[in-house]
């Protein structure tokens, strides 16, 4: 999977240096160990810090012991062995595994709508996913905690599917602001709705609203076996599809005369990232930002072509919400910033900064 | 053999007939000039050829009838140059002409070496060489309809469909851009149906003509017999007079009340 070709053409024989860096193979190398290194460092980072005053050592011991082969004992108790096992360490896993997806459809979406501003958040899928979360955790019982993802797509699609109805009635879909607005729009209701709800059953609103502010859960493995199935086939799928949303970048009439299906491809890959956040926001809540955030930074530095994008922004937007919920479990100790919380305190000025961008680019 | 041959051709834009039966046969690598004032319906026609618009009527591509191909096999049939190229941010010119080969990638493929050998090979035709890692949106209009044009090379089309591509270049490049797409299609037996706005230069560089007016078919025939300063005069509501050149007919336009 290599991002652009690197060739021995007659151009490098020039004395003429070519402006813009040249994608080499060492170049591929950094940029691939440099995402793993920092999702490592930080999935450590994430393992270190918390209130139950686990050293680094024995952490590094504990999760040694754990690989096949390997014989070392760290000195935790039975009950700091389970701290780890069973609260700590899904936690940082859950908070990648969100990271990554809502990040990687964030891209996705950026992608196929042609809108830098594209956002699980501000397309409202988050809010819409909210609504049919909520329905489904104020049903209690009868719909179960594996109901929840279902009812958050449901919510998640009618959302998407009316912003982008919405948008494309004004200046035929073609204005990036027209769409944010729509989503803006579709959000609000949805999110009135969903305070509706809530209020309506209010001996669940204690769950509710703290699962409306984003908060990445503490109840062991659970909420990840919940969501991996649909996030997999989501991540999967996006893979898929790097090449051609590099093709859908060319506009849809130039997309369709290269031999692709701009509509089928758009309606392929919103569903499979919507699939993917409505997973994760019902378990985590309403985390914005990561997809705008991520996606933009990861274009500045390592361009904008998304074999290299979806991939990179996977491991970056992972890593960069499980840092962001290490300073949520620190920053006012021992009590918990809500992490939507710390990813909207700095992605709102991020997302003024990709609009003056962005109108550059318009 | 005809490569290019359209009958009975009808397009509908919204509620509105835009192309209305239109007919007609281009050879294997002949250049035809689409011409017409603006609203004629030579974009459309362009649409439809390439297959990005419905339309009723026959269309066949190298003897095959193009309904029964899919988008890809379309795709590697014919090629299009729009008029205004979109350029993507953060993507390199190489990145951009390797779009070509889509048409020749199964569905979630990447491009074979081979594929990466033909895009280096248009990249070296074109004399590309020194644009291929720079941004393609920091190209000016002539090295942008360059990068283009290989890239619609890289579809190995029987048919390249152009539209206005010279109408944002100043005349030195208008000649650099169409001297090569002349170039090429003597060289790979390349068809060309092209919209053109400048009467002079699609009289240069065409075999043949077509005069569009509102979705219809006006003339169809060599310069010299369809750029006749009254057909004009009428087509296009213009003044001009038509000089005879050896290169072909130049079309000047007079001033109403000069003189």
């Amino acid at each position: 999977m290599t991002s652009s070709p690197t060739t021995r053409s007659a151009s490098s024989a020039e004395p003429v240096a070519a402006p813009a860096p040249v994608p080499g193979r060492r170049r591929q190398v950094v940029r691939w160990v440099s995402a793993l290194g920092v999702l490592a460092a930080s999935l450590l980072i994430g393992a270190f810090v918390g209130p139950a005053g686990l050293s680094p050592k024995d952490i590094l011991l504990e999760l040694a012991g754990s690989l096949p082969f390997v014989d070392v004992q760290s000195s935790l108790t039975a009950q700091q062995q389970a701290i780890f096992w069973q609260i700590r360490l899904p936690r940082v896993v859950l908070g990648a595994i969100v990271g990554a997806t809502l990040a990687v459809s964030g891209a996705a979406y950026q992608g196929v709508f042609r809108n830098p501003l594209a956002d699980p958040y501000l397309l409202g899928v988050s809010a819409g996913a909210g609504l049919g979360a909520t329905i489904a955790i104020t049903q209690g019982g009868s719909i179960g905690h594996f109901g929840v993802p279902i009812f958050a797509f449901v919510g998640g699609i009618v959302a998407v599917g009316a912003t982008y109805a919405l948008g494309a009635t004004v200046g035929g879909g073609q204005s990036s602001t027209v769409i944010v607005l729509a989503g803006v729009a579709v959000a609000a209701f949805f999110s009135a709705a969903q305070t509706f709800v809530q209020q309506w059953f209010d001996d669940s609103l204690q769950a509710v609203y703290s699962w409306l502010l984003g908060r990445l859960s503490t109840n062991g493995w659970t909420d990840i076996r919940v969501i991996l199935p649909y996030v997999l086939v989501s991540w999967v799928v996006l893979f898929l599809y790097r090449r051609i949303l590099d093709v859908l970048a060319v506009g849809d009439v130039e997309t369709a005369s290269l031999g692709i299906d701009p509509a089928r491809v758009r309606l392929i890959v919103v569903l499979t990232a919507t699939l993917g956040t409505t997973a994760v926001v019902a378990v985590s809540g309403l985390i914005g930002f990561v997809g705008i955030i991520i996606p933009h930074a990861v274009r500045l530095v390592f361009g904008a072509s998304h074999r290299i994008l979806l991939p990179l922004s996977m491991a970056f937007g992972a890593a960069f919400l499980v840092l962001t919920d290490a300073a949520a479990r620190t920053l006012v100790a021992p009590a918990e910033l809500p992490i939507g919380v710390v990813t909207a305190f700095l992605g709102a000025p991020f997302f003024l900064f990709v609009l003056r961008r962005g109108r550059v680019i318009s | 053999m005809n490569t290019l041959e359209c009958r009975l051709l009808n397009v509908n834009r919204g509620e509105k007939l835009v192309v209305r039966d239109l007919s007609m046969s281009v050879e294997k690598g002949h250049w035809v000039a689409l011409v017409g004032p603006n609203g004629a319906g030579k974009t459309t026609l362009l649409h439809a050829v390439a297959g990005l618009l419905p339309s009723t009527g026959d269309i066949w591509v190298a003897g095959q009838d193009v309904r029964k191909l899919t988008r890809k096999q379309y795709a590697q049939q014919v090629a299009l140059m729009p008029q205004q190229p979109s350029v993507p941010a953060g993507m390199s010119v190489r990145e951009l002409i390797a779009l070509g080969r889509t048409p020749y990638l199964g569905r979630f493929a990447t491009e074979s070496s081979a594929d990466k050998e033909a895009v280096e090979a248009e990249i070296s035709n074109l004399d590309l060489e020194r644009f291929a890692n720079r941004q393609a949106d920091q190209l000016s209009g002539g090295e942008l309809q360059r990068v283009i044009l290989a890239r619609a090379l890289c579809q190995q089309p029987q048919i390249l469909l152009l539209d206005e591509p010279t109408s944002a270049l100043d005349i030195g490049h208008q000649q650099v851009v169409l001297e090569l797409v002349d170039h090429l299609r003597h060289e790979r037996e390349i068809t060309v149906l092209a919209a053109m706005h400048d009467l002079t230069l699609a009289a240069q560089y065409s075999d043949q003509i077509m005069l569009l007016a509102q979705g219809n078919l006006v003339e169809a025939g060599p310069p010299r017999t369809v750029l006749r300063a009254d057909q004009i005069g009428q087509t296009y509501n213009a003044k001009v007079e038509v000089l005879s050149r050896e290169s072909g007919p130049a079309v000047i336009p007079v001033r109403p009340n000069s003189r």
